[in-house]
């Protein structure tokens, strides 16, 4: 699938869709592949403070164990919890259902990229 | 896999392949201060026989309970043991095999590990166990630290005087680094207050760790106590005599959730203090926070029932500094001791040993209990193999007059740990003490007044 134009990404493969002052952030369809199948996922609780670059998380797969880095700095206001028990929803939806955290965001984030960016990014490092 | 060792001409191969000419040049990232230069102050070499001799002239200054009666206990214990595990243990498949890399190669030595953690499972009533840590002090640590990983926001940790001393120590050094509170609580007449435990804190409690029988002796209310940890929204933490569980109920069964202990009583020897081994076992729900090797059940690429190690994402040689553990190894030649020795007694076995335990302590306290000047210290406890004694004449006093006049290791003199209970004395009576022995010590006893 082709990456969503509305939505910013980063260089470790998160999306993040700002809304007001509320980020949501997941993980793109290129990192879902190359995981592969996804066995497990570690989410905040909200109340957690994260910053820029920062774990807020892992995910694992039968392959490898990923921390989920941070594209904005903020405090969690929720976590798809559900998620966990739903791996999948990530592999087949990961812009929709695949959300993992939204974030209450303490400023504007920068030094992300746009999707057309993201994917000449990709394709450079394939 | 069969052990053989490395020739000259191997380690010569070796070093021309990394492009080095001895062995010398692999410790030079070593700063010079930090080397030893020199000789080793071990005198020189003996050859075999006088090297033997001269061993056994040391070990013939040791008093050890090979040979002497012995009631002593405190933490350490000694139980029957068939001669059957030295002989298994000893295949050179076991006595010499490390941790294999790839370990799915070594699928016998992953099958007992898979077989120990079913025996630790059965005997504690949990859903998880790991293969083994280092001890059964390190076994109550890691079990805080799990809890501590589980609630990360909790910052107190509750734990009872009535764990043995060194646990206590262990808990201390671990905690002491990091910014959580360790709280004590003390014994009432030789048991843990539930109460106390559920005034202690009033919030950010990890777990309650508590020990049973307890370094006392003293049968603890663990039904209680797990119901005090949860209600302080943390996690029980509960340290076992193994032995103890062929006749008193699972923690499993009672809430805990982390069972662990010193698992040495089960098929090893207290030998010089080691080596032994602990185990540890949670529900399936904290197992990503459990530390050390887990063996699982799976397929192989045929079909076959195969066994690998696996939750191996916690581990140290894949998350490295973000580990939930250093363990990455095992006790495995104690835990490989210990799931013999289990399967050897089976489950009548290991209920009829307890059932030894249980009757030949409870003679021996009622015995000693009747003689003038003597006395139970906690009367109104339940114990298993060991209790506590009041004597007419110091701890200290008594050990000294057995060993002196009659050849008997005694038993724990508490006045060690406070001066202010130099009375007490801590008596461990198990299946390796016969009838006989306990008549003796009583009889003994009945000189000291």
């Amino acid at each position: 699938m082709s990456n969503p134009t509305d939505l910013q990404y980063t260089e470790s493969h998160e999306w993040v869709r700002i809304d007001g002052d509320v980020a949501t952030i997941g993980i793109t369809a290129h990192a879902a592949e190359s995981l592969s199948d996804l066995v497990f996922l570690e989410l905040p609780e909200s109340g957690d403070a994260v910053s820029v670059g920062e774990s807020f998380g892992e995910i694992e797969s039968v392959k490898a164990v990923s921390e989920l880095k941070s594209p904005v700095a903020g405090e969690v206001a929720e976590a798809n919890n559900g998620l966990e028990d739903a791996l999948s929803d990530i592999n087949e939806d990961p812009y929709g259902k695949g959300w993992m955290i939204k974030v209450k965001v303490s400023g504007a984030p920068d030094g992300l990229m746009d999707a057309d960016a993201y994917d000449k990014f990709v394709a450079a490092n394939a | 896999m069969t052990y053989v060792q490395n020739t000259a001409q191997d380690q010569a191969d070796m070093l021309a392949a990394i492009g080095m000419k001895s062995t010398d040049e692999l410790w030079e990232t070593i700063p010079r201060p930090c080397r030893f230069e020199g000789d080793l102050d071990v005198g020189p070499a003996l050859t075999e026989d006088v090297l033997v001799r001269h061993m056994r002239e040391i070990a013939k200054r040791n008093v050890a309970p090979d040979d002497h009666t012995s009631f002593l206990g405190a933490g350490t214990y000694r139980h029957f043991c068939p001669a059957l595990v030295d002989n298994l243990v000893m295949r050179t498949e076991f006595w010499t095999a490390y941790t294999p890399y790839q370990p799915e190669a070594s699928q016998g030595t992953l099958t007992t590990i898979y077989e120990f953690q079913s025996l630790i499972c059965r005997i504690t009533g949990m859903e998880v166990a790991n293969a083994s840590v280092y001890d059964g002090a390190t076994a109550v640590i890691e079990g805080v630290m799990l809890a501590l990983r589980a609630k990360r926001k909790a910052d107190k940790v509750i734990a009872s005087r009535g764990l043995h001393p060194d646990t206590i120590a262990v808990l201390d050094t671990y905690l002491r680094h990091l910014d959580v509170e360790l709280i004590l609580v003390d014994l009432v007449d030789g048991a843990t207050p539930s109460d106390a435990v559920a005034a202690a804190a009033e919030s950010g409690v990890a777990a309650v760790a508590f020990q049973n029988p307890n370094f006392h002796g003293v049968v603890e209310d663990v039904q209680s106590l797990c119901d005090a940890a949860h209600d302080l929204d943390g996690l029980a933490v509960v340290s076992v005599d193994p032995i103890s569980l062929s006749v008193l109920e699972a923690p499993g069964e009672q809430g805990a959730d982390v069972v662990c202990g010193e698992g040495t009583p089960m098929g090893n020897e207290p030998w010089y203090g080691g080596p032994g081994f602990g185990f540890m076992a949670s529900r399936m729900s904290t197992v990503r926070q459990m530390p050390a090797r887990i063996a699982g059940e799976t397929t192989d690429a045929d079909g076959k029932r195969a066994v690998v190690l696996t939750f191996q994402t916690r581990e140290q040689h894949i998350r490295r500094t973000k580990a939930t553990s250093n363990i990455c190894t095992s006790q495995q030649l104690m835990a490989l001791r210990a799931t013999i020795w289990a399967a050897l007694l089976g489950k009548t076995g290991f209920e009829k040993l307890g059932r030894t335990n249980l009757s030949r302590a409870h003679y021996a306290a009622d015995k000693i209990a009747a003689l003038p000047g003597w006395s139970l210290t906690y009367p109104e406890r339940g114990f298993f193999k060991e209790f506590c004694v009041t004597a007419p004449v110091t701890a200290a006093e008594v050990n000294r007059r057995l060993m002196g006049e009659h050849g008997i290791i005694g038993g724990f003199d508490l006045g060690r740990l406070d001066n202010a209970r130099s009375h007490e004395w801590l008596v461990a009576v198990t299946d390796v003490n016969s009838r006989e022995e306990i008549d003796r010590l009583v009889a003994a006893l009945e000189t000291i007044k």
